[in-house]
């Protein structure tokens, strides 16, 4: 096989897995996961009112 | 999310003694680094500053300061708040106090021995990577304790998502692992003197694969790591887009890789090569650009803080700084833009605006944010002191640059000038005329800098000087549970 149509089959592929990995993440499904990876350095900021803190910020967004 | 709720209710003792150590040291070796490029760039307005004293000759002096503030100012700041940063987001302690410390002084022995090395001459003549191969084989080992240490804390963490920051500091710490390893390989023929494993052109490609990946993975998705925790942090708000961070990541590592050829334009690399270097370097923008607009539209919505809180405005301007740097980059790799700009003072302001303006100015308002918290503060003692800091650093880089893109373009265009006949129109004493007023800009800028450090220092000291707030009833225990927000 000539060396070149591997390069492109490559450049193709990793191209496919860039695009594969965008639509996978801007699916609609996975909202809450990554609402609640975004607020993990809030996590532990005053531990026992930690859900009051995580509305207050809710309020600030709107 | 109940979960996450439950286990945050035990109280964690995190290690915040290497954190303050590494800190702390941030700031001195800061300063170190920062005077030592204050005096090269004073020789160059100066020559004869140090004539006659070898140590302190340029050659000499010129590759401990590229040392010191990339391995030692960077270094520790990088190590330090990856620390801090892994301990808070996995809400797990780190694995072992003892591999902490173990860390701590191997890079701080590092950096001694390259103080003492790199001034006598030893060399490996290989830039940013210097360090002849016995420092080369300690900096491995602590560099893999650290690997350990970082990534045995995110396998024992209580959340189940490891958050983005970790995944730039986890990038950070393999590809330095891996490049400083392949780069360092050397036949050693005495305890201070070793050649190089590769030869010829395969030696440049695999130096400048390590060179641009140093900037691409130590000076960017590091300190990119740092701007995703202590960004939203001092913002009070989640990054903008979680999943745009995600791309951002995956973009931006895939594509840094492929970029160091342009170092190499119009030498003996083979020109396919060259040109493969170009064009990732020129993909590298959008990347780029999707990070800072993550980083920077954190604040959407919260502008105003910008006005009133100095921490923020350093953390926001070095993202512009960033994004500055990062397209003037792009466009220097293209092959005719580098035929002006490469040899020229333009690529030293090029590395300074990223050097100065995205990494130092994202490290200085991380440590703003920082140093307090691990003191039991709310705040530094003057904010006001933070205030003027930012805009004598500001003023610093900005004179800084532009003498440089000046010097440079002005250099640049002067050397490629011909006659009609085919000679040149200027001789190099000609450019070097030229140049000189443009050096003096330039250690002005630089001593303003400098300054910004030593304020940082004084309100630091003051700071811990001053203790805990009164309100907190912990002293020096790491409890994180009571710490302020």
């Amino acid at each position: 096989m000539d060396i070149n149509l591997i390069r492109i089959l490559q450049t193709v592929f990793l191209f496919a897995l860039f695009l594969g990995l965008v639509y996978l993440l801007y699916r609609k499904t996975d909202q809450k996961t990554f609402e609640e990876a975004a607020n993990l350095p809030f996590l532990g900021d005053e531990t026992s009112n930690i859900i009051e803190k995580r509305q207050n910020r809710g309020e600030n967004h709107e | 999310m109940s979960e996450l709720n439950t286990k945050t209710k035990e109280v964690l003792t995190y290690n915040y003694k290497v954190i303050k150590q590494f800190s702390i040291m941030t700031i001195v070796w800061g300063i170190i680094g920062m005077l030592v490029g204050v005096i090269i760039a004073a020789q160059l307005f100066f020559p004869d500053l140090t004539y006659g004293i070898e140590f302190l000759s340029y050659g000499r002096l010129r590759p401990l300061h590229t040392n010191a503030v990339i391995f030692a100012f960077g270094g520790s700041a990088l190590i330090g708040t990856s620390l801090y940063v892994v301990q808070r987001t996995c809400q797990a302690p780190l694995i072992s106090n003892g591999l902490a410390a173990f860390v701590f002084w191997g890079w701080q022995l590092v950096i001694v021995l390259a103080v003492i090395s790199l001034p006598m001459g030893f060399t490996s003549s290989k830039e940013y990577a210097e360090l002849e191969w016995p420092i080369d084989i300690l900096l491995g080992v602590v560099w893999i304790a650290y690997g350990v240490l970082y990534f045995g804390t995110i396998m024992k963490r209580k959340t189940s998502h490891i958050y983005v920051a970790n995944w730039f500091y986890g990038a950070f710490i393999i590809t330095v692992a891996v490049l400083h390893i392949v780069n360092s390989a050397a036949i050693p023929v005495t305890l201070t003197k070793s050649y190089s494993a590769y030869g010829g052109a395969i030696d440049a490609m695999v130096q400048w694969w390590y060179g641009h990946n140093a900037v691409g993975f130590f000076l960017t998705a590091g300190f990119l790591g740092m701007m995703y925790y202590f960004v939203p942090k001092q913002a009070e708000r989640p990054v903008y887009s979680y999943r745009l961070s995600i791309v951002h990541f995956w973009a931006l590592i895939a594509t840094y890789m492929w970029a160091g050829p342009h170092h190499l334009h119009y030498t003996a690399l083979p020109d396919w090569t060259q040109t493969v270097g170009m064009v990732f370097s020129i993909i590298l923008l959008a990347p780029s650009w999707g990070g800072m607009i993550n980083g920077i539209m954190t604040l959407s919505g919260a502008w105003h803080k910008l006005r009133t809180d100095p921490i923020l405005k350093f953390l926001i301007v070095s993202l512009s700084f960033y994004g500055m740097s990062t397209f003037e980059g792009s466009m220097m790799a293209i092959k005719t833009v580098n035929a002006l700009s490469h040899y020229t003072d333009w690529t030293v302001g090029h590395v300074h605006s990223g050097a100065l303006g995205w990494v130092a100015f994202i490290t200085i308002g991380s440590m703003y944010y920082l140093i307090p918290k691990l003191y039991g503060r709310k705040q530094m003692i003057s904010v006001d002191l933070i205030n003027i800091h930012f805009w004598v650093s500001t003023i610093g880089v900005v004179l800084y640059i532009s003498a440089m893109w000046i010097a440079g373009i002005m250099q640049g265009l002067m050397w490629r000038a011909v006659n009609t006949d085919g000679t040149l129109t200027y001789s190099f004493i000609e450019s070097v005329t030229v140049t000189y007023p443009f050096y003096a800009i330039r250690l002005v800028g630089g001593i303003l800098f400098l300054s910004g450090m030593l304020i940082m220092a004084y309100n630091i000291f003051k700071t811990i000087q001053a203790g805990p707030d009164r309100s907190k009833s912990h002293s020096d225990n790491q409890i994180e549970a009571s710490t302020q927000n």
